[in-house]
């Protein structure tokens, strides 16, 4: 398959899952129904939900229906209530299991999948941008322009990216998602740029951007709208690596405790909850873990030259 | 000589501009400044200026900035707010560890990087290459940090096979030496495995590619014409000039190892850089911070320009350009 179509597909399938996202998830990531009898169920978990007319709710493992009275039994104490009083039980089920606030873990690896995805989708287009700028400054005007530009991306690039990023965010005082995703996405920008770069410098000797010029194109227009569509598109190319790499890089920041600040999920900080317990609730990082596997590698195999 | 001077001037440069970033970044994010002082209503203007000055913050930027650029070309990266000793005291007890656990890593990911890479272009096209190939590809896709994870449930805690976190036994003053050097290597057996397999299976897909483009090349088919062996070709002719660029990996996956071992170290708790730099992080100590950081960008820097003279002085087509 060809590159261009494979981005294409990832894309939409992308797409389609931050859109529909919030509805698969079949609970709420954040707030937990019951946090005392609902904490870290293991997979496959069934509990019933028994409404009461006044609007009360009452989580139960099991239920029995007498003639007058609803008996049930909760994970610390049981009991019971008037027939007239019950509306309707609704049986509910933890496929992944809960944390230990009581949560739905599959909810919340949905839910932090979109933060997520979020998260290395912008700050890629962060990257893309400031590598377009940079790129085509110094493909357009060579010369010093072109030498002062490149030495700075060769000494961004020299940093071990991680460790730069660590410092970057302890140093900034405040920390939102927001601030995350432009860390992420200003400090990106060198591959793209480099790529842009290359692709000005060899399409600016090619036969069509002569006849242009012997026509009397103005140089920048040339430039921009000739030279750049021909320089972008191959770049974009690199943009599902790039997702997949700072998806990962957030993953690990997560993990260390500096990413997105939890009750927002993302799969690194759910890992990293789950770390804390892991040999009473094992199967906490389960789901994030291959969720982040597969995506990376879904944007791995888009980027993936053929031979 | 050339060339290798050229590559030496260029790590020079780097290393200052990193610096200079650093030192940038320090001067605009407001955290470090000392403005918080003036929100102390006992100290006095004077007790302020004081302390500014015992820093050098009295001075113009232009010459703090030298002043920083000189202390870290003699070696002083500060001094630690928490540990009370100069950072690069600090840093080098723990690199010591991180050694520990990543030398193993580096020579077995590239050793078995390089075995499957050239075993899977000998059998390009069949159902082994690309069942491994596939494998090798979701391997290199699995963080780091999930695989370490695992492994401790795994292996540590359901089998207990190993041990979880640290690098040595309680008991360990009471051993004798053979028992102290197979504790030791029971201990990082683990985080080392763990650190090693994203740069394994990168290095294997490298290798093999890379073996691929030389095989297709023409002199292999006038080897071939000529009737050699098909063993000989491919060891004594293809595999020279295929493992040639992995030296250059050397240079490339640095920063890879150091990433890895930040999260290796802090989920088997070893005290080494990585962990060391979270923690530093966590307390606010920026002395340690920005020392650690500086260290390790001077580091993979060093491991690029030894990749590369090395390249230079294997690869006589490298000179002449």
């Amino acid at each position: 398959m060809m590159a261009q179509r494979k981005i294409f597909l990832v894309s939409i399938f992308v797409i389609s899952y931050l859109a529909f996202a919030d509805l698969i998830a079949p609970f709420d990531p954040i707030m937990s129904l019951d946090r005392q009898n609902l904490s870290s169920l293991p997979p496959l978990t069934r509990v019933y939900e028994i409404n009461l007319k006044d609007g009360r709710k009452v989580i139960a493992f099991e239920y029995v229906k007498e003639s007058e009275f609803v008996y049930y039994t909760q994970r610390f104490s049981r009991g019971r209530v008037k027939l007239e009083d019950l509306k309707n039980v609704r049986s509910l089920i933890f496929v992944f299991g809960t944390d230990n606030l009581g949560r739905d873990v599959l909810s919340r690896t949905i839910y932090g999948g979109k933060i997520s995805l979020l998260i290395g989708i912008i700050a890629s287009f962060i990257a893309l941008f400031v590598g377009l700028i940079v790129g085509v400054f110094a493909g357009y005007f060579g010369g010093i322009a072109d030498k002062i530009l490149m030495r700075i991306t060769d000494v961004f690039l020299a940093f071990p990216k991680l460790f730069l990023v660590l410092v970057v965010v302890s140093l900034s005082q405040r920390q939102t998602i927001f601030s995350l995703i432009l860390i992420l996405g200003l400090l990106s920008w060198m591959g793209i740029a480099r790529f842009i770069r290359a692709e000005f410098l060899k399409l600016k000797n090619m036969e069509f951007v002569l006849a242009l010029e012997s026509v009397g194109f103005p140089e920048l227009r040339i430039a921009l709208k000739h030279i750049l569509p021909n320089a972008v598109l191959p770049a974009l190319v690199n943009i599902p690596l790039l997702v997949g790499d700072l998806i990962l890089t957030e993953s690990i920041l997560s993990f260390i405790g500096f990413g997105v600040q939890p009750p927002t999920p993302t799969w690194g900080n759910m890992i990293s909850e789950a770390e804390k317990s892991l040999l009473s609730t094992w199967w906490l990082p389960i789901l994030p873990g291959i969720l982040i596997s597969a995506t990376v590698l879904i944007m791995n195999w888009a980027s993936e030259v053929e031979e | 000589m050339r060339v290798i001077l050229k590559r030496i001037f260029n790590a020079i440069f780097l290393s200052f501009g990193i610096s200079a970033v650093v030192f940038l970044l320090l001067r605009v994010l407001p955290s470090v400044s000392f403005s918080d002082l003036y929100l102390n209503p006992r100290l006095s203007d004077e007790a302020i200026t004081r302390i500014k000055s015992s820093y050098g913050l009295d001075k113009p930027v232009l010459v703090q900035f030298f002043v920083w650029i000189k202390e870290i070309a003699m070696g002083n990266f500060g001094f630690s707010f928490i540990y009370r000793k100069p950072v690069i005291d600090c840093i080098f007890d723990a690199f010591l560890s991180t050694l520990i656990i990543g030398l193993p890593a580096l020579i077995y990911s590239f050793g078995l990087g390089i075995v499957v890479g050239v075993q899977l272009a000998r059998k390009k096209g069949k159902a082994i290459d690309k069942l491994v190939s596939s494998f090798l590809l979701i391997l290199y896709s699995i963080p780091t940090f999930w695989v370490g994870i695992i492994f401790v449930l795994v292996f540590s805690n359901v089998l207990g096979f190993f041990p979880p976190s640290g690098l040595r036994s309680f008991n360990f003053s009471e051993m004798s030496f053979l028992e102290k050097i197979f504790d030791l290597f029971w201990h990082i057996f683990l985080p080392s495995f763990t650190l090693g397999i994203a740069p394994m299976s990168a290095v294997a897909r490298f290798v093999r590619t890379h073996t691929l483009k030389v095989l297709s090349q023409t002199y292999v088919k006038m080897a071939k014409a000529k009737g050699l062996e098909e063993r000989l070709i491919f060891y004594r002719h293809v595999l020279p000039n295929a493992l040639l660029p992995v030296v250059t990996l050397f240079g490339l996956y640095l920063p890879v190892f150091l990433a890895g071992s930040v999260v290796v170290e802090e989920i088997f708790s070893i005290p080494g850089l990585g962990k060391l730099a979270i923690d530093s992080i966590f307390q606010r100590d920026y002395p340690l911070t920005v020392g650690i950081t500086l260290f390790v960008s001077f580091i993979v820097i060093l491991g690029n320009l030894i990749s590369d003279i090395l390249y230079t002085i294997f690869d006589p087509r490298i000179r002449l350009e």
